[in-house]
């Protein structure tokens, strides 16, 4: 399925503040964190409060509660330059930062991969950011053996310097 | 066995439950007054539908049907509704699993018609800014998925509040609370 949003893009765009001139940046710096979401009693992990924000518009729609971080990295990556994080359940996700726009938003290509020994591609997106937004991806089981473990969250922050 | 036997055979049973026209009967008889196999094959029938019948007759004869009305009735009351967050989790699954890309098509459409709305009615920036919560409400995504593409399985973007969430179909139902 192709879903494509360039029409939101424009209208996003247009509704968003005047956005100055943007300082030139070498490099993105992308954080990528793998999360336990699981439902039950709310609470979050206090290592995850630079997306507390996030986590918490997310609970307020969706039946996951308790959110767990288990992985975290941070990559400080040229432009076009990829990063690849191994998740829970031998799937892997892989981030490349294409450019920064004129206005201020970063431009983001991902990949999400699945299990191995296949390893299929299961998506693949470019989508624009503001610096120091955060994007999910979400709906992947934990552990692919355990329905009711939890669903695995992935956190994407993308910022410039 | 002969041909005509073979032909019989299959029209035993509804001979005997009184299923076939009078000319078929003719036919069946007039074989089965000349076969032995045949007329014994249609005894041997006979004999387990009266063995069955009676059988039958006398378990019912011997049951306790007294309690019965009153055992539905109390399993009737122990039997209540499921609570309803139970009852919008099962529909929500189902509804995703069924109309799953009618719904990512929805939520663009929906996410664009709010955009738009924003767009439209939005006060002009050279207003001296509002405060209180209609200006948070119209603050943008801080995110703009331009291209997606779900390959092996199915998915959707969906907006919580400013933070966008692409949501891949992997059996974990996407039920919003």
């Amino acid at each position: 399925m192709k879903v494509v949003f360039a029409f939101l893009a424009v209208l996003a765009a247009d509704s968003g503040p005047d956005a100055g001139p943007a300082p030139a940046a070498s490099r993105a710096r992308i954080t990528v964190r793998a999360i336990a979401a699981t439902s039950g009693a709310e609470g979050t992990d206090p290592k995850l409060s630079p997306i507390a924000r996030n986590l918490a518009e997310f609970a307020k729609d969706f039946r996951w509660r308790t959110f767990r971080l288990l992985t975290e990295q941070t990559f400080e990556l040229a432009w076009e330059d990829a990063a690849q994080v191994e998740l829970p359940g031998s799937r892997s996700v892989q981030v490349t930062p294409r450019q920064l726009s004129p206005d201020g938003r970063i431009k983001v290509h991902l990949e999400l991969l699945g299990e191995h020994p296949a390893h299929a591609r299961k998506l693949h997106t470019d989508y624009s950011i503001e610096r120091g937004g955060t994007i999910f991806v979400g709906g992947l089981r934990l552990d692919p053996a355990k329905p009711d473990a939890g669903m695995l969250l992935v956190a994407i922050t993308q910022g410039a310097e | 066995m002969k041909r005509r036997c073979e032909e019989s055979v299959p029209l035993l049973g509804p001979w005997i439950d009184g299923e076939l026209a009078a000319e078929d009967v003719a036919w069946l008889a007039e074989h089965a007054g000349c076969c032995e196999a045949c007329s014994a094959r249609k005894a041997l029938l006979e004999a387990q539908r009266d063995a069955v019948r009676e059988a039958v007759v006398a378990r019912a004869a011997s049951a306790d049907l007294s309690g019965l009305a009153d055992a539905v009735m109390a399993r009737v009351r122990e039997d209540r509704a499921p609570a309803p967050v139970v009852r919008l989790r099962v529909w929500g699954t189902e509804t995703w699993r069924a109309h799953r890309t009618r719904i990512s098509a929805a939520a663009g459409l929906a996410m664009a018609a709010s955009l738009a709305a924003v767009a439209l009615f939005s006060p002009p920036r050279t207003d001296p800014p509002a405060t209180g919560p209609l200006l948070a409400d119209a603050r943008p995504p801080n995110a703009t998925v331009e291209v997606i593409d779900f390959e092996s399985p199915q998915g959707a973007v969906f907006q919580a509040g400013q933070t966008t969430v692409i949501w891949v179909d992997d059996g974990a139902p996407a039920v919003l609370r």
